[in-house]
């Protein structure tokens, strides 16, 4: 599936690892929570590059000492009606500061890509090529925003439009 | 088994349709087509859910109806399905 | 009112193209029925049995005469001519099709309304006292909070995706008439010591299958934190609320599990971190809101003398059932009943739409507002123009005296409309209304609240009837179950399943049953619940089972 990285489809170069396959020397790789919790000496000992995937059910709050030894966190939305990554994002991004690719992996529809940006999330994996092309008519489609977004710790007015 | 017909609603005016025998849908219940063996429904149901046919409905799923000889219009066995059938039980005094 | 600025407009102009983009999206096929559900109960749409229903919001009940128009005609223009009001001060129209929706959402836009969020697993519509602004007993307008919470809530990138949907109720801090404790957040607005507004603040009310009514959880929330403090209760919810079991998804059964002390304490946490963000509210952005509240001009009303008023027994009757007090001295506050003989309660004709914003210019400052009992109200009317009012409202089938009594029957549309029905409520109510048809009475007996709900989704609030129906179904037949005593005032309750359940036929009669037990030992004064109250639900029982074919 294709993956968007602030609206641009990119080349993905990161690689999904199973719990059982093999470590590469080298590149940069997501592993689960589970390994990474298993493996940690490992990973970080290791020259990869290295990016974390996450379940609706983790508190991302048992997380946070780790995520200065990842340069992406994958969360994970199982289908369109299962919100809790909104809030995993949002306190990612805003309440732990971590700077790196938070990604939303799905398959996701165009419809969601507004509020998937607006809590944080700076990629997001399009269920086909042509809900990845879809990105700017659709974030054009709502600019209006009442409620002050992850990214911005503040925002002018309570209510702002964006221009 | 009790005899079925497949019923739905219109993707695009929500109203009540049912699955005719010429694989078309249809307002009209006297034109249901009545499947008398499980297989047959079970069968029925994969074939209309992979057909074009599918695109203009929604919920797709059968229903028990009486359908004995005397009877040239097949009637739902539950209440609900009659309710679909004849419309609300209560109309609008004032409209 | 809420007067719309520029920002608000183009939020429901762009959410109506939107949608436009996606049902075409939809018959096109590049959008599926899965992918397209959830969008389209955000938007208020519903499959139900023989159509699509749209669920429009009123925000806090609060309609303007312009409003109530544009509503009239959308039910002329695209429906069979009528609408059906609801417990969530929601105005739902039955014969709609999914291709004029889009149009619908935009004519709505065009007098500052929406559908947003008025179904599906979100924050729904904000509800309120109906009598906010005008009740004598406030502390401030819950419409002012409503509104702040309505703006928050809509289209939340963080929220739109819960374990289940959220109502939030403001009430005005005197006699709850907003039914706080059974909503998933209650609000009630109250003073602290130094005169300052706040919120006490409950958490996990609601009915349905296991109905419970909400725990507090804060004494007092300052104003400017409402919502960074909704927003912990939220963010709380949306990564702990059980997402396995759609019976168990909302956050009472979360509050339940879990513990009021624990969410409490979780809520808290969450809210530390947030209070001194962008969430607080400014001063001025509070004063903006409330400058859309402000009172009417209200002018200097002669009141009239009783004995030199209309002396007809019908106006006499309906002045003391649909007329209340008022805050300001020569007004009064009018409830025009939606529950006529022979009529589906909650509905009205456009006819009587129109009428009714009419009156409301003439007589109300040119404001309507729909109450959860399913009845319209008229919050601003001069003492000395009730009987002028009255005689017109009579002319459209308007102006039936039985607010608050027996046949001021709450009613959801039931099994023939809604999908999720088990039986029948609007014939049952139909029945009772029937055979209740003596205004004497009536009257004599009282307050009673009757509310009848198709299934276990509660959405004609039954737990909290002085007697619930719950409509079920067993081997295709219709059966109804019966509770007394269940509030939703001060002293609220989830009333008790009488025993077993009877036949739709035999439900007037069970209600003349209760009512007879009631007269027969009731103290001067005492209403039904009163009643109930006392002596518990033994005689009502006894009495039912004595004389009653069981099934």
């Amino acid at each position: 599936m294709p993956i968007l990285k602030h609206g641009k489809i990119i080349d993905d170069n990161w690689q999904n690892l199973a719990d059982d396959d093999v470590l590469p020397e080298t590149g940069q790789v997501i592993v689960s929570l589970t390994r990474w919790l298993a493996d940690q000496t490992e990973l970080v000992d290791s020259q990869l590059s290295l990016g974390v995937r996450i379940t609706g059910d983790v508190d991302v709050s048992t997380i946070v000492s780790d995520l200065n030894y990842f340069d992406l966190v994958a969360v994970n939305f199982p289908g369109i009606a299962d919100g809790r990554g909104y809030s995993q994002a949002r306190l990612l991004r805003h309440r732990y500061g971590f700077l790196g690719e938070l990604r939303a992996t799905g398959p996701l529809v165009r419809d969601v890509f507004v509020a998937l940006e607006r809590v944080g999330f700076d990629a997001i994996e399009a269920r086909d090529n042509a809900e990845a092309e879809a990105w700017s008519e659709a974030v054009a489609r709502i600019t209006v925003r009442l409620q002050p977004d992850a990214n911005s710790a503040l925002i002018a007015s309570f209510q702002s439009a964006a221009e | 088994m009790t005899a079925q017909i497949i019923t739905a609603n219109r993707l695009d005016t929500g109203i009540v349709v049912y699955l005719s025998q010429t694989f078309d849908w249809t307002v009209d219940i006297s034109s249901a087509w009545v499947l008398t063996a499980s297989s047959e429904v079970e069968d029925t149901l994969k074939i209309v859910e992979r057909a074009k046919i599918a695109r203009d409905v929604v919920g797709v799923y059968a229903i028990d109806v009486d359908d004995n000889d005397e009877i040239t219009v097949p009637v739902p066995l539950r209440f609900r399905e009659r309710i679909r059938v004849s419309g609300p039980t209560v109309s609008p005094h004032h409209a | 009112m809420y007067a719309y600025e520029p920002h608000d407009q183009l939020l429901v102009d762009q959410r109506a193209a939107q949608f436009e983009e996606q049902v075409e999206r939809r018959f096109e096929g590049a959008l599926n029925e899965d992918e397209f559900r959830p969008l389209r109960l955000q938007n208020g749409l519903y499959q139900e049995l023989h159509a699509y229903m749209l669920r429009i919001n009123i925000p806090y009940g609060t309609l303007s005469s312009r409003q109530l128009r544009k509503l009239a005609d959308i039910s002329r223009t695209y429906d069979k001519g009528y609408g059906h009001f609801t417990t969530r001060q929601n105005l739902q129209l039955n014969w709609l099709s999914l291709k004029d929706a889009p149009a619908i959402l935009a004519e709505l836009a065009s007098v500052e309304m929406h559908a947003i969020q008025s179904s599906g697993s979100c924050i729904r519509n904000v509800t309120a006292d109906h009598y906010a602004g005008a009740a004598p007993d406030e502390i401030d307008d819950p419409r002012i909070w409503a509104e702040i919470v309505r703006q928050w809530s809509t289209l939340h990138p963080e929220f739109a995706f819960l374990p289940r949907k959220f109502k939030i109720a403001v009430s005005g801090g005197g006699n709850d008439r907003a039914a706080i404790a059974v909503h998933d957040i209650g609000l009630k607005l109250v003073h602290d010591d130094e005169k300052q507004i706040g919120f006490e603040v409950q958490v996990g009310g609601g009915l349905g299958r296991t109905p419970m009514l909400g725990k507090v959880i804060r004494e007092f929330l300052p104003a400017e934190d409402l919502l960074s403090y909704l927003e912990a209760i939220l963010r709380v919810y949306n990564q702990l609320g059980r997402r396995d079991n759609k019976y168990k998804a909302r956050i009472k059964i979360m509050v339940h599990e879990l513990g009021a002390e624990v969410v409490r304490d979780l809520v808290e946490d969450e809210w530390l971190a947030t209070r001194d963000s962008a969430l607080k509210l400014p001063q001025d952005e509070i004063t903006r809101i409330r400058n859309n509240f402000l009172p009417p001009v209200f002018e200097d009303v002669v009141i009239p003398d009783p004995d030199h008023q209309v002396q007809e027994p019908g106006f006499i009757a309906w002045q003391h059932t649909n007329v209340h007090a008022h805050k300001q001295p020569g007004y009064n506050i009018v409830t025009v009943s939606l529950k006529a003989f022979g009529i589906a309660p909650g509905d009205a004709s456009a006819e009587q739409m129109y009428v009714l914003a009419n009156l409301a210019d003439a007589y109300s400052f040119g404001e309507i507002r729909v109450s959860h009992e399913q009845n319209l109200i008229l919050p601003h009317v001069r003492a000395d123009q009730l009987p002028a009012l009255w005689q017109s409202l009579q002319r459209v089938g308007l102006g039936t005296a039985n607010a608050g009594l027996a046949t001021d029957i709450i009613s959801c549309p039931g099994m023939d409309f809604c999908t999720l029905a088990s039986a029948r409520s609007i014939p049952v109510a139909l029945a009772i209304t029937e055979r209740l048809d003596d205004l004497e009475r009536l009257h004599n007996i009282g307050e009673l609240k009757i509310k009848i709900s198709g299934c276990v989704n509660a959405c004609a609030h039954h737990h909290i009837g002085h007697i619930g129906i719950l409509g079920l179904e067993k081997k295709g037949e219709e059966f109804y179950q019966v509770t007394v005593g269940g509030r939703a005032d001060d002293d609220a309750a989830i009333g008790e399943i009488v025993g077993p359940g009877f036949a739709g036929h035999q439900i007037p009669d069970v209600i003349e049953n209760l009512i007879a037990v009631y007269l027969d030992i009731r103290e001067a004064g005492e209403r039904f619940v009163d009643t109930v109250k006392r002596l518990g639900t033994t005689p009502f029982k006894e009495s039912l089972y004595a004389h009653s074919q069981t099934r």
